[in-house]
């Protein structure tokens, strides 16, 4: 009669405690985002320019440069001037026999009057904000798709 | 009689037990479910954040940069605004033919530099 007491209270625990007693498995959460990595286009070579030759040309007199002192090596106009033109010679003389030296003696050139000049600075003044601002729009998608360092942006050179 | 009654209830209850086990267990399966969700969603949140304040600095920093080259252009060009060339050019071409000719090297020497810290990026 006792053990029988003694199975029914057992029954009864095991049965109300709902196997809580029993161990369960511990779920572990690991979360770890993909990240895309984005290949990088292979960046164009750098530009290689050439400068131009001037030629400012008017018809105002060229006036020699002045003498250079042999024991300080400086121009000193009290010494004299130099004689390389003939009296009266012109930065358009100039021009001209510069010219015909380099093309055996025919003229021609490539003229551009100072209104131009001016525009083509300005053309080149555009293409030098436009190469620098997409180049900044490039550093720009390289910053935000790259896990890296900082990339240096463009350096802004502005003259006093 | 009394037995069998005890007997009786023991078995509906250790159906009843067994039952809300399984129930127990499939909870406990879905608040794993929701716990990884939530974690899932609270880490996408904290990318999306931290992705958004990169691309609003980078953002700035282009504006600020893209503002100081117009600025940096409208200065050398301003030179032409504040002398009259033509004037000086016939008064003094030799003085405004070296003047132009350096102005010219540096500026295309500043845009190869541009070009070049464009093209080193990814060797960076």
């Amino acid at each position: 009669m006792v053990l029988k007491k003694i199975v029914s209270v057992l029954a009864i625990l095991t049965v109300i405690s709902g196997c809580s007693l029993l161990p369960n498995k511990q779920v572990e959460i690991i979360t770890k985002p993909v990240e895309l990595e984005i290949v990088q286009p292979v960046l164009p070579r750098p530009l290689n320019l050439k400068e131009p030759r001037w030629y400012v040309v008017s018809d105002a007199k060229i006036i020699e440069a002045c003498l250079k002192d042999p024991e300080t090596k400086k121009p000193n106009c009290k010494l004299g001037r130099e004689d390389k033109y003939p009296e009266g010679y012109t930065y358009l003389d100039r021009f001209i026999d510069d010219i015909k030296k380099q093309h055996g003696g025919d003229i021609v050139f490539v003229a551009m009057s100072v209104e131009d000049y001016e525009l083509m600075s300005y053309n080149t003044q555009e293409l030098k904000r436009y190469i620098n601002q997409l180049g900044e729009v490039i550093v720009y998608y390289r910053n935000v798709t790259v896990n890296d360092e900082q990339a240096e942006a463009i350096g802004i050179k502005v003259e006093d | 009689m009394l037995n069998k009654i005890l007997i009786g209830i023991i078995v509906v209850m250790f159906l009843g037990g067994s039952f809300l086990y399984n129930k127990n267990q499939e909870l406990v399966k879905l608040n794993a479910a929701y716990e990884v969700r939530d974690a899932e969603q609270k880490k996408t949140i904290e990318a999306i954040q931290k992705n958004m304040q990169k691309t609003t600095a980078e953002l700035t920093g282009l504006q600020t940069r893209n503002q100081q080259y117009e600025e940096e252009m409208a200065e050398y060009l301003d030179i032409f605004r504040r002398h009259n060339l033509a004037k000086l050019a016939s008064a003094k071409p030799g003085m405004i033919e070296t003047r132009v000719n350096n102005k010219t090297k540096e500026v295309f020497d500043g845009i190869e530099e541009d070009s070049k810290r464009i093209s080193d990026l990814n060797s960076n």
